[in-house]
């Protein structure tokens, strides 16, 4: 049976943090901090969804003089129905669960 | 932060300076992605978390080199391990057809000599029973 793309654990909890804040730009770094993965992890995962289609970036211009210019991320409307999906998933996965042990 | 950077800041950028020029098709046009990783890492105020920052940048960056070599090996060996199985394929088919065109022959031998045990019997009382071998006397002469 072949595996089912994006369905690493890494990546539903990044789509997951981005689920959270679903119209907002967000930071590598925040990201790393929200979702507890390394930057070694994070950024092989933001560039396939970006070559997938799924997130996209920009950069953001500093709020402070002296500081470049910064990179922002936000899923786009089918990363969005992915994370949703995966949500949904996650939900009825843990409802199966908790009736099996009631 | 303060204005000079400590040991720690000073190897973090080094290393993500360095993984920004490690990170494939960085040396062709700049990649976006190697900025990105380089220029987070004046946004991380603690000098140990930009130090794991930039070392998790290099892990990204040689790993996505190592992708990229791993394909590029994946086409050039591809080609002839392809051939190479066709040509196989083209031999195998062709084999069985001759073989097919020949006929099946069962295992039949015509032309083939019995076989015949040449093992000494244990006993001589048993020796009639099968194809007549051949004895050793005591001698060492075959009779």
């Amino acid at each position: 049976m072949p595996r089912k793309p994006n369905n690493s654990r890494q990546t539903r909890a990044l789509l997951a943090a981005f689920l959270d804040r679903a119209q907002t730009w967000l930071h590598g770094y925040d990201l790393s901090k929200e979702t507890g993965l390394k930057s070694g992890t994070l950024y092989p995962l933001l560039m396939r969804l970006s070559e997938q289609g799924l997130m996209e970036s920009r950069w953001q211009e500093p709020e402070r003089p002296g500081l470049p210019p910064r990179h922002i991320y936000r899923l786009t409307s089918s990363g969005l129905a992915l994370a949703r999906e995966q949500a949904r998933e996650a939900t009825t996965a843990v409802g199966d669960a908790s009736g099996v042990m009631a | 932060m303060s204005t000079i950077p400590g040991r720690w800041r000073r190897i973090a950028m080094v290393l993500a300076e360095h993984a920004s020029s490690v990170l494939p098709r960085a040396r062709l046009a700049p990649s976006p992605w190697a900025d990105a990783m380089r220029r987070e890492l004046e946004y991380i105020e603690d000098d140990r978390a930009a130090l794991r920052w930039a070392i998790g940048c290099v892990a990204t960056s040689y790993t996505a080199q190592f992708v990229v070599v791993l394909r590029f090996c994946g086409r050039i060996l591809s080609r002839p391990l392809l051939a190479a199985g066709m040509l196989l394929s083209v031999a195998l088919a062709l084999a069985h057809a001759n073989d097919l065109v020949k006929g099946p022959d069962c295992g039949a031998r015509p032309n083939a000599e019995p076989i015949v045990d040449s093992r000494p019997a244990p006993n001589p009382s048993c020796s009639g029973r099968g194809q007549p071998g051949r004895f050793i006397a005591k001698d060492g002469l075959p009779q």
